[in-house]
């Protein structure tokens, strides 16, 4: 049983955010409820899983704009759109600043659930391939330069010899270092590591 | 005063029986017997009677006692009643003998020459209504006396060429019994007289039917003498004016006659005696007699007068000229004008009657002008109310139409939440437990959320509605609430806030409901868009209403860009706008709707930018 998704929900009518909320507690989910999207920037960071349902029409600035905000927050919360009138204009905007989905009110059960079900999904796949990332950095960090740049020139497809010369130390000591950057990155094979490292962003080197 | 005018009118009378008394007294009335051969209906014997009493009465003498006896001798022949007459007279008057007799016809007089010894021997006898041929010369004494009558045919030849020149034929038309072939002698003895003017054809022979056919078939230059037609050439009887009835109207040419009798009938004319004037004649005989004149004495000089009668309606007939009638013609049954029989009258009455019609005429005129207008009036005014409404509701169409989108939205909120509502409730419901006060709270919620929309469909079919709404006394306060919550969505869309300065009490006016919510609507709405199209950062609209003496005033303020000089100066005009949008008549609307309620719409000079209007409207107690 995976921990319960968050689901955020912004409108400024206390009508609708409440019994949005009714609803979405009701199929099982967190709900926090905030009428101005400067209450919800205000609480600070979220760890968990869930994503946010925005009403795009709201005093004190529109949806679109909060989106903006939390984008340049870094927050990777998926945003699900609610309009009363469906402009297209205001979708397709909203759809190009990474909203999730769109969706016109009166919304049907069924069809915002299964909206927020497939962002919680995307938001709990984003998180994991984040935290894989995360982890995969750390243990990049706790590599020492040498190990790190014997690693660079391993990544880069560089024979032992080739990184000896390129480094100028022993080839010896290359295999020493080599060593330890695959314990320390938990990498099978070369390949696996190019994968760890490519996910974590670490640079390449070209030896010959 | 009652009692006074009695005895004038006492004293009055009295003097006229004292009058008539003395009369009476004073002069010995002569007594005069007029015996008429012919029944007293007779027009004849009526006429010449009628001019023989007036005659007598005429004086002097005055106070002559006049009887009249009629022989009827047409129904009763004299040959076997002249002996019950005789009788019959003599006992009658015995003691009140005529001192003069008059015998009116041939048979009377003969009658009284038969009894001459014992029927009022001596009595003077005057006679009348007789030619000159038919008066028994032989058979008179000194005592008898009187003027032949003239039934000349020349007279009427002449009056014949007088009124159509060109005639030179004459048809005379006479019957066939014996008194009437004894006139044709005398008639072709005076047609010689006048033979070289014209020329005779004697239709004396005739039956009725022939004479019917020839008269309808006489030529131009022809007339007809019509002299008499008792009988027929078939034997039938007949009064001769009848006859004339019956021809005349068939006749190509007109017909004149001898006879007065006939006057009337269907003859132009003639120039003949009247049977008045042959009484009259008689008459003067008998006065001339009483003053003690010999009876032959007394008609010496006397003529018997002819005057020249013509029916003015046979004149017309046949086109006959007026003028040519001698002087003195006696016209008959011209129907006379108006202006001829009361001319005085005529003159007064039409001179009344056409400033009688002048002034109802005049005061019809002015009543319809009055109506007339005052219907104008009032159909422009009922049309001018008609087309402001109109106009008002198009703005207000208008209006509702630029709102449309955030109304839907505002409509939208509380349906999408009730759906919400509704929805997490059957879930809810699904479960083993339900929390019911969770369910009581969120069915609330449903109800509360319905209501509301329903407000705004209220709301928003009350601006739409149409028609005369009447003044009520209504809160200014609440309808400036209830047209913010209409304008929520528009105030998010532009991003304005609304800071609504009202106070708690109610502020009471008589006015239209509808049409305040559009001024409210319409002022608010402006402030909206002017601080969307200014763009600038802070947008508020400060709705103020207060109190202030006997007004209510509302100032409506945004931040936008202002109003121009120019503009302001255009403001209220209908059709001015500076919007994009919308007709342009709002301001112009609401101006009307607040001075039809006895207020004011201006607009203020804002000391800090933007836009005042200033809404009044009088407090009821102002009103009242």
């Amino acid at each position: 049983m995976t921990t319960p998704a968050t689901v955020f929900v912004v409108d400024d009518d206390a009508s609708v955010r409440t019994s949005l909320s009714r609803l979405l507690r009701s199929a099982g989910f967190e709900v926090e409820a905030y009428a101005l999207g400067e209450q919800f920037v205000a609480r600070g960071p979220f760890d968990g899983v869930g994503c946010v349902v925005l009403d795009l029409m709201m005093p004190g600035g529109s949806g679109t704009e909060l989106q903006q905000r939390l984008t340049e927050l870094s927050s990777d919360l998926p945003v699900v759109f609610l309009s009363g009138h469906g402009a297209v204009s205001d979708g397709v905007r909203a759809m190009k600043q990474g909203a999730v989905d769109f969706l016109t009110k009166p919304v049907d059960e069924e069809v915002l659930l299964a909206t927020i079900d497939a962002a919680v999904a995307r938001h709990r796949a984003a998180r994991a391939a984040r935290d894989e990332r995360d982890a995969v950095r750390r243990r990049v960090e706790t590599l020492t330069p040498r190990e790190h740049e014997v690693m660079q020139c391993v990544i880069g497809g560089a024979l032992n010899k080739q990184i000896a010369a390129h480094l100028g130390i022993a080839e010896g000591t290359v295999k020493l270092h080599r060593a330890r950057a695959m314990e320390k990155m938990g990498a099978a094979s070369v390949a696996d590591l190019v994968r760890l490292c490519d996910l974590a962003g670490v640079e390449t080197t070209r030896c010959s | 005063m009652l009692r006074a005018t009695a005895s004038v009118l006492l004293v009055v009378l009295g003097c006229g029986m004292a009058s008539a008394q003395t009369a009476g007294d004073a002069v010995a009335a002569k007594r005069v017997l007029a015996l008429y051969t012919d029944d007293r209906l007779l027009p004849a014997v009526q006429q010449g009677e009628e001019g023989l009493r007036a005659g007598l009465e005429a004086g002097p003498p005055t106070g002559i006692e006049y009887f009249g006896e009629f022989f009827q001798a047409a129904r009763f022949p004299m040959a076997g009643h002249d002996e019950v007459m005789h009788a019959y007279l003599l006992a009658k008057y015995r003691d009140s003998p005529p001192d003069v007799l008059v015998a009116a016809g041939r048979a009377v007089l003969l009658f009284l020459l038969d009894h001459r010894q014992t029927l009022f021997p001596g009595t003077p006898i005057v006679f009348l209504g007789l030619s000159e041929d038919e008066v028994p010369r032989d058979r008179l004494d000194a005592s008898v006396t009187g003027v032949p009558g003239s039934w000349d045919l020349v007279p009427a030849v002449e009056l014949a060429l007088r009124l159509q020149p060109g005639t030179t034929r004459m048809v005379v038309i006479n019957g066939v019994s014996a008194r009437e072939q004894e006139l044709v002698a005398p008639l072709r003895e005076a047609a010689t007289r006048v033979a070289d003017r014209m020329s005779f054809t004697w239709l004396a022979n005739r039956t009725l039917a022939q004479l019917k056919t020839d008269v309808a078939a006489l030529p131009r230059g022809t007339a007809v003498l019509f002299v008499s037609q008792f009988e027929d050439a078939a034997g039938h009887f007949y009064r001769s004016r009848d006859v004339v009835e019956m021809l005349a109207p068939l006749s190509s040419v007109p017909f004149y006659g001898l006879y007065e009798s006939q006057i009337g009938y269907g003859l132009v004319g003639g120039t003949m005696q009247t049977w008045n004037t042959v009484g009259q004649v008689a008459a003067t005989l008998v006065k001339r007699i009483l003053a003690g004149d010999n009876p032959q004495a007394a008609a010496e000089g006397l003529e018997m007068p002819v005057s020249t009668i013509v029916d003015w309606r046979e004149m017309k007939r046949w086109g006959l000229d007026e003028t040519r009638l001698p002087p003195d013609t006696d016209i008959r049954f011209k129907q006379p004008t108006l202006w001829e029989a009361y001319r005085t009258q005529a003159i007064i009455f039409t001179a009344v009657g056409v400033a009688q019609l002048m002034l109802i005429a005049a005061l019809a005129v002015a009543l319809q002008r009055r109506r007339v207008a005052e219907a104008t009036r009032l159909q422009a005014e009922v049309k001018a109310a008609q087309l402001r409404d109109e106009l008002a509701h198009s703005a207000r169409v208008t209006m509702m139409g630029e709102l449309a989108t955030t109304l839907a939205h505002e409509i939208n909120q509380p349906l999408a939440a009730i759906l919400s509502n509704a929805q997490a409730t059957r879930r809810w419901l699904k479960a083993d437990h339900p929390n019911l006060d969770e369910v009581r709270a969120t069915v609330d919620d449903i109800i509360a959320d319905d209501k509301r929309a329903g407000e705004i469909i209220h709301r928003m079919r009350a601006l739409m509605k149409k028609g005369d709404h009447k003044p009520q006394r209504i809160d200014l306060a609440q309808a400036i609430r209830d047209v913010a919550a209409l304008l929520q969505g528009e105030l998010i869309a532009a991003d304005v806030t609304l800071r609504l300065d009202l106070p708690p009490e109610p502020l009471p006016v008589d006015a239209d409901e509808v049409a305040m919510q559009q001024v409210l609507l319409n002022l608010m709405m402006n402030g909206i868009q002017a601080m969307k199209e200014a763009g600038g950062r802070i947008r508020q609209l400060h709705v103020h209403a207060a109190r202030a003496g006997e007004s209510v005033v509302v100032t409506v303020h945004d931040t936008g860009k202002g109003i121009s000089e120019e503009t302001r100066a255009r403001l209220f005009e209908p059709f001015f706008t500076t919007k994009t949008s919308g007709l342009g008549v709002g301001l112009a609307i609401c101006r009307r709707i607040a001075e039809a309620h006895g207020g004011r719409l201006e607009v203020g000079v804002a000391s800090t930018g933007g836009a005042t209007f200033l809404f009044s409207l009088p407090t009821p107690e102002a009103t009242s």
